[in-house]
């Protein structure tokens, strides 16, 4: 080793002193922290900290500057201060549903400022919390990409200051010259509305105000002008009614407040063992109605033969009509015979209705309900509706001044006339001829493309206002969000034009003041205000049947029955393709509409009942001399010679979900002396040999068990749905149910080691499910899907059976083809204890947790589809497409590709749209298996709120959304476990509980109670008359 | 291997006065000869077929299961229907192979690489769909039990799914490697034959370097013995596990102990039919008339005389089970095979599998060449009409009539089934062309036993000891 030495520098090499004390140091040159900045000039961390600053002023500022008078987005109460948002945590809104005929108090719950899903305001007095399917689907419409964004000005794009301007220096010009204004609007059922346009008309008293509903009751209001003296429409009291007879009158499905009557209606139909009554429900109806599928007896009755039954059933009770005379239909002449008797027997507690736009069955059912005392008792003149107040003859006026070019200025509020009158044309005409012609609908729909001005209306969820839908009782609107996009309400235009220019949020608070039982703060809280139950008052009915007139002449050729879906109602809400996909309740079609036939025809014209591949054929259909074809359903129920056709369909500018689905039968609305009537005759079809994929839900109609089999007799082994009558049950609980003993005692497992699971610990999540309550409305179907992300599929996805609601009322026929009885059954994963889907998964994706959840693990799933086949209630869904937008291949499909035929019709691709999804529930890519989770996310809320409140979960504390959508309160959840639970009180004592398929030992965890129903003759199974078994 | 006593009554297995030199000459010409243009024409077709069927996969696996009409209550469609038939049409090999070894049945020889060949390629086509059934193809791993990091997660050993991967993947492995054992002295013997040096070095490769020695052929045998005995359990066990699938789920029409048997005999059955539709193909094409005569065609239309009564059985069977049953489901299922909308399926099953077979009680027709090929056809038809009747008829209508409904298929699944059909026939062709189609080691091995000149020869022996004076052979075979 050498001892040479390297240096670098001549200090190292003499060991200067300096040199030495450097050395010694490990960092050897100087650290100034606050060097920076002080000679460079500003730094990266100087030019951070103003950035910062910056940015978050500008963000706080922007985020303050948000006026509270337009909307109060985080809170209930505006003389605090705004609380802070917690993510995570849903806030609910008390607010009001309504449109048309509907009225629902509801609950808006928003995740962090964003409205996602209605839940019902169990404290509102009118619908105890109930929900319908349409007011579950209006948050989706609120993030409808189709709606408007901003003004437009002859369908170009516009600001409010101009289109403001523009408009009121027409409307003033209009003025001066002294020219019309015609003001077209539906129901005014808004306090507000009815102000704005008081204020309108005062400015511009030109303005003829003309309010029509595209489906009205106008003859009804009539009807008892001519009656009770005033044209009301009261309350029906069904729970105070011991036998109900309806004609024609769909109250649960698409009536007056539908929510409302389903609370009451259900209210006796219940029956219990301690309670074992429930009232009895008679329907005579042309096409089977939903609230036609509820009642215990069904009377099919061509429409021109409704009037003649009511002569006769007036004649029938005692009441002095001339024109008596017996129907051909014997079915309907028998009923009347035993209706009458029966409404005899409980004068007082009985009530006829009728949904018939006909002055003259509307006085009928008036002399008839007064004959038997019903007024004051069922019948509340009191509580006298403000919905569907629309007014036919004025329509019918307004459209021949239109034809004669009278009205300079058309402001169409909310209305849509072009498509939903059968003054179509006219309405075009006169629009386009216009000096001025306005729209606030809240997008280019049929009439406002005419339009010269579109002022885009706001969502319901958007705005502020107050409705009442019965005198003395009042909705609270209120904002859960502020608006979208630039639209404005439409009360709000109205005001503007009007030179009122007081904030709407202001205005309404103003008006609430103004009202009796007014409180703001309150109505912010409750949603509601007002009494809804008033004294019940009388009335007098006089001898007014004077007017009608007797003796119909014969029917010409077939006739035709319009109607209104469930779902999609007037096609108002055509676009929201949750309502499109819902299935109609008893046809079980979605995304159409078509002709109904008789079974009869059906059979006579050899048409296939139950076309089991979905293809059914295309009828050619001549009404009034206008063709149009439409697929043909058979509908088991309807009436003889009668065709049935759903109005609503064949929006043509709705949007992507709603435009250009089934034809529109608006037009072939008949007006009779100025009233809308929705049958007529003379119709005539004929096939013209071609077939139609129809996106049908449920291909077979009756009870495999009620089927001949070979050699064997009828058995009641493994019932699907078990029913009986009341008088059998009041004999014994147990009607109906009784194998269920056997099957209990013959249950045991070959296999010793057999052990099955253990939930003494913690919860046993259960559920149950109430025939009798359950009227089929779909409320629970489309909740579901909301609360759960369940995509919505398309047309041609439903007819290829790739549909993936989670849960489905499957709805069964027994009896006589042509006037069988309906069951509706909901299903969902029945969560079994002995599941054939768990143990078939390959990979463990799908297995049973502690508390009796049969779950489902989307990311392990490699989607075999196994437990599928494997399940025998076919309740597993699975992803068969990209539905959501989220696949990890990409978007190879992006839900507007069509060079396959299998394009997934998805709506959930927009970001706008994707603002509906439950944060708290994942959404699935394609290629995985999923199912009912019994709302597992909530559970888990629940759980943990007790949790953090240190106490026992209380029994309905947890609900799901099925459960909190019904109405009738038709399913009930809760832990087995808690012997005080409502469930498993059901599962105990009542001896209406079965479980379905319980003797092939699945062990599920949903509990069905028996179907009772009030007839006299004992349930018949299946079909008869029926030569054929249906394979 | 077989060199005990025959009865010279016997027909003889090879025609045409063969010597060793012979049988080595006319089983290796088609894999050195010029390439044929009608082979080259075939070859083309099929391969433009197997590729519609990689892209309708490839569509599938892109877009979604929903390119297929599977739906909600019909989730097993054509693809399971098509891997429970090419399951069942690769039962053959093996049998022949295997079974028919412990049976001393020295007629399979003729037939059996060819039959094994078969059953790889239809293994590879059944598997297939299993695979891209998956609703998440690339998340297929997942049936593995492998060690993760993930708990661990564990497969679920209570599904029959899980059976099947490790029955059908110890099956395929099994398979080729029994299948590649018999191939080896055969290589080398091609090889002897190259005349090119790239082709020697081919084939060299392919034989390991095979040399014909007497340890070599020690040891080839005790691997083909011990790998026959691995076989025979795994013939059986198969489409035994494949039948669990269905078994033990509860679908009426699935829930049904008589399944293991009834698919076993059915795989049996189908894969005969398919060995008789590819060998009469090929005795033609190739040459190879005095290899696979008559006597092994008549030989395995016995057997599918046998496996199709079997199978009818079990139809029949079913029937009485489901009526014996009380069952309202279980009988409901039944009548509407029968009587429901897909009632064609059920006749065509019935008339293929049941009926159709019949004619074979009669010598006659065993032995009619046009008649087996066209039989060989309609079994083919009619085992994939039963597997669609199992599958999708007791799926389409099971427990709850809400949820009964109608399936038929898209182009997709059509595509796909086709497609795997021109897979096969590429690796047939492909198989044909390069390798040995006939076991040349083991016919010669039988040879001087069952050839032509062995059975003058054995009845010489005889009838110089004057035992059998009055035999006339009257074989048609003969005046070949």
């Amino acid at each position: 080793m050498s001892n040479k030495k390297y240096w670098s520098s001549l200090d190292e090499l003499n060991e200067t002193p300096q040199y030495i004390e450097k050395a010694s140091k490990e960092f050897n040159y100087e650290i100034d922290a606050d060097d920076a900045g002080e000679n460079d000039g500003p730094s990266r961390r100087d030019f951070l900290k103003a950035m910062g600053f910056s940015v978050s002023i500008a963000a706080l500022a922007s985020a303050c500057k948000m006026p509270t008078h337009k909307a109060i987005p985080y809170t209930f109460d505006l003389r605090k201060p705004v609380p802070e948002v917690v993510p995570g945590v849903a806030d609910f809104f008390a607010s009001t549903y309504y449109e048309g005929g509907d009225f629902v108090s509801i609950l808006v719950k928003t995740r962090e400022g964003r409205p996602i899903k209605i839940e019902g305001n169990s404290g509102s007095p009118l619908t105890l919390g109930g929900t319908s399917a349409r007011a579950q689907a209006s948050v989706l419409s609120l993030y409808d990409v189709t709606r408007l964004a901003t003004p437009t000005k002859k369908n170009k794009k516009a600001d409010w200051k101009t289109v403001d301007a523009e408009i009121m220096q027409k409307l003033a010009g209009i003025a001066t010259s002294g020219g019309k204004i015609a003001l077209v609007t539906g129901t005014v059922a808004s306090t507000i509305t009815k102000k704005a346009i008081e204020k309108f008309v005062s400015k511009f008293p030109g303005t003829t105000v003309v309010s029509y509903d595209a489906v009205s009751s106008y003859a009804t209001r009539k009807a008892n002008q001519i009656s009770l003296g005033s044209p009301i429409i009261p309350t029906i009291n069904y729970d105070k009614a011991d036998v109900i007879v309806g004609f024609n009158a769909d109250f649960l499905g698409t009536g007056i407040s539908t929510v409302e009557a389903a609370k009451k209606y259900v209210a006796t139909r219940v029956p219990s063992k301690t309670n074992p009554k429930m009232s009895r429900h008679h329907q005579f109806q042309s096409t089977m109605s939903m609230t036609g599928a509820s009642a215990d007896y069904r009377y099919p009755v061509a429409p021109s033969e409704e009037k003649q039954a009511l002569i006769n059933l007036l004649s029938a009770v005692g009441g002095s009509v001339s024109g008596v005379a017996n129907l051909k239909n014997q079915i309907a002449n028998d009923g009347i015979k035993k209706v009458a008797a029966e409404l005899l027997a409980a004068k007082g507690k009985s009530v006829i209705v009728s949904g018939t736009n006909d002055v003259d069955i509307q006085l009928l059912v008036n002399a008839i309900n007064g004959v038997l005392g019903n007024y004051g008792s069922v019948i509340d003149t009191a509580g006298a509706y403000n919905l569907k107040s629309g007014n036919d003859e004025a329509l019918a006026a307004l459209a021949s001044d239109l034809e004669k070019g009278i009205y300079k200025g058309i402001v169409l509020l909310g209305s849509n006339p072009v498509y939903d009158t059968p003054y179509g044309e006219t309405f075009k005409k006169a629009i386009q001829g216009a000096e001025l012609s306005v729209s606030t609908a809240d997008r280019t729909d049929e009439s406002a493309q005419y339009c010269q001005y579109v002022c885009p209306d706001s969502h319901y969820l958007e705005s502020w206002d107050i409705v009442s839908p019965k005198t003395g009782f009042y909705g609270f609107v209120q904002p859960a969000i502020v608006n979208l996009f630039d639209t404005r309400q439409a009360q709000s235009s109205l005001l503007t034009w009007s030179g009122d220019t007081t904030p709407i949020g202001q205005f309404v608070q103003n008006e609430i003041a103004a009202l009796t039982g007014g409180n703001y703060q309150a109505a912010v809280q409750t949603g509601y205000f007002g009494n809804a139950t008033s004294g019940g008052a009388g009335a007098n009915v006089g001898a007014s049947i004077a007017a009608v007139k007797t003796g119909a002449s014969a029917p010409k050729g077939m006739e035709v029955f319009f109607y209104e879906k469930v779902a999609i109602g007037d096609g108002k809400l055509a676009n929201n393709p949750f309502l499109q996909e819902m299935p109609d309740p008893v046809a079980k079609v979605t995304w159409d509409n078509y002709v109904c036939v008789p079974y009869s025809f059906a059979k006579d014209k050899g048409i296939d009942v139950m076309p089991y591949d979905k293809k059914v054929p295309i009828a050619k259909v001549v009404v009034n001399g206008k063709a149009f074809e439409l697929p043909v359903v058979v509908q088991f129920g309807q009436a003889q010679n009668t065709l049935a056709i759903a109005m609503g369909y064949g929006r043509e500018r709705a949007g992507r979900a709603g435009s250009m689905v089934g034809k529109n039968m608006f037009p072939f609305i008949k007006s009779t002396n100025g009233i809308s009537t929705y049958a007529t005759d003379g119709a005539s079809i004929e096939f013209t040999g071609a077939t139609y994929d129809l996106a049908l839900n449920q291909t077979y109609h009756t009870l495999m068990e009620d089927r001949k089999l070979p050699g064997k007799k009828l058995q009641y082994r493994g019932m699907v749905v078990k029913e009986t009558t009341l008088k059998d049950y009041q004999k014994k609980d147990n009607a109906g149910n009784e194998d269920r003993e056997k099957i209990k005692e013959e249950l045991h497992s070959l296999y010793d080691g057999y052990k099955p699971h253990d939930y003494k610990q913690g919860h046993h999540w259960g559920m149950t499910v109430d025939l009798n309550a359950c009227i089929g409305c779909g409320a629970c179907v489309v909740a579901c899907s909301i609360e759960n992300n369940v995509p919505v599929v398309g047309r041609r996805q439903v007819y290829r059976s790739q549909e993936m609601q989670w849960i489905r009322i499957d709805r069964y026929y027994n009896g006589n083809p042509d006037n069988p009885d309906v069951s509706f059954q909901p299903m969902m994963c029945q969560h079994c204890n002995n599941a054939p889907c768990e143990n078939v998964c390959p990979v463990n994706a799908t297995n049973h947790s502690s508390e009796g959840l049969n779950q489902m693990v989307y990311n392990r799933c490699i989607g075999t589809k196994y437990c599928a086949n494997n399940c025998p209630y076919k309740v597993r869904r699975f992803n068969w497409l990209d539905y959501q937008g989220n696949d990890s291949w990409g978007k190879f499909n992006d839900g507007k590709r069509s060079f396959t035929d299998t394009e997934a019709q998805s709506y959930m691709f927009e970001d706008l749209t994707r603002m509906v999804l439950n944060p708290d529930v994942v959404t699935r890519t394609r290629g995985v298996m999923e199912k009912c989770s019994f709302c597992v996310q909530r559970i888990q809320e629940g759980k943990l709120n007790a949790k953090k409140e240190d106490r026992l979960l209380q029994d309905g504390e947890i609900k799901t959304a099925c459960q909190s959508a019904c109405p009738t309160n038709a399913i009930t959840f809760g832990d087995q476990n808690n012997k005080e639970s409502a469930v498993a009180k059901t599962f105990a004592e009542n001896g209406r509980n079965y479980f379905i398929f319980e003797e092939q030992h699945f062990i599920p965890a949903v509990g069905y109670q028996v179907k009772v129903r009030n007839k006299n003759e004992e349930p018949i199974r299946g079909f008869i008359q029926n030569e054929e078994p249906y394979l | 291997m077989s060199s005990h006593f025959e009865s010279p009554i016997r027909e003889p297995l090879i025609l045409g006065n063969k010597t060793w030199k012979d049988v080595t000459r006319d089983i290796v010409k088609p894999t050195t000869g010029k390439l044929q243009p009608k082979w080259l024409f075939w070859t083309s077709i099929a391969a433009t077929v197997a590729s519609f069927g990689v892209f309708c996969i490839a569509w599938e696996v892109a877009f979604g299961i929903g390119t297929w009409n599977v739906n909600k209550t019909v989730g097993w469609a054509w693809d399971i229907t098509n891997f429970v038939w090419w399951i069942g049409i690769g039962h053959a090999g093996t049998l022949i192979s295997a079974i028919l070894l412990l049976f001393r049945q020295k007629w399979r020889t003729g037939v059996n690489r060819a039959a094994e060949a078969m059953t790889i390629f239809a293994v590879i086509c059944a598997g297939l769909f299993p695979v891209f059934h998956m609703g998440r193809v690339w998340d297929a791993f997942f049936i593995f039990p492998y060690p993760n990091t993930r708990g661990p997660l564990w497969v679920n050993f209570n599904s029959p799914l899980l059976w099947d991967v490790f029955a059908i993947s110890t099956y395929f492995t099994v398979s080729i490697l029994f299948w590649y054992t018999g191939l080896v002295p055969d290589f080398g013997t091609v090889r002897d034959q190259s005349k090119t040096s790239g082709r020697w070095k081919f084939y060299n490769f392919l034989s390991f370097g095979w040399i014909g020695s007497a340890k070599h052929w020690e040891r080839w045998e005790s691997l083909s013995l011990i790998l026959a005995g691995l076989s025979t359990p795994l013939v059986l066990s198969v489409h035994t596990i494949v039948s669990f699938d269905f078994a033990t789920s509860v679908i009426p029409g699935w829930h049904t102990t008589i399944m293991p048997p009834y698919f076993v005999a059915g795989a049996i059955f189908s894969g005969f039919a398919m060995v008789l539709t590819l060998m009469i193909v090929a005795r033609y094409v190739m040459n190879l008339q005095d290899y696979i005569t008559l006597a092994h065609i008549e030989s395995m239309n016995k057997i599918m005389l046998l496996t199709g009564t079997m199978v009818g059985i079990a139809y029949l069977t079913e029937i009485f089970t489901a009526w014996y049953s009380s069952d309202p489901y279980e009988m409901y299922s039944f009548a509407n095979k029968s009587q429901g909308p897909y009632w064609w399926a059920y006749a065509s099953m019935m008339f293929c599998n049941l009926v159709s077979p019949q004619v074979f009680w009669i010598r006659k027709f065993r032995r009619n060449i046009a008649l087996t090929f066209c039989m060989s056809i309609v079994i083919n038809i009619g085992m994939w009409f039963e597997r669609f009747v199992i599958i999708v008829i007791s799926l389409h209508r099971d427990y709850l009539p809400s949820s009964f409904l109608y399936y038929s298929p898209t182009w997709v699944e059509v595509g796909t089934f086709i497609g795997t059909i021109g897979i096969f026939m590429t690796l047939f062709l492909l198989f044909c062309r390069f390798f040995p189609a006939i076991a040349i080691a083991e016919v010669k091995a039988i040879l001087k036993v069952s050839g032509d000149k062995a059975r003058v020869r054995q009845l010489e022996e005889v009838k110089d000891e004057k035992a059998y004076e009055n035999i006339t052979v009257t074989s048609g075979a003969w005046d070949h």
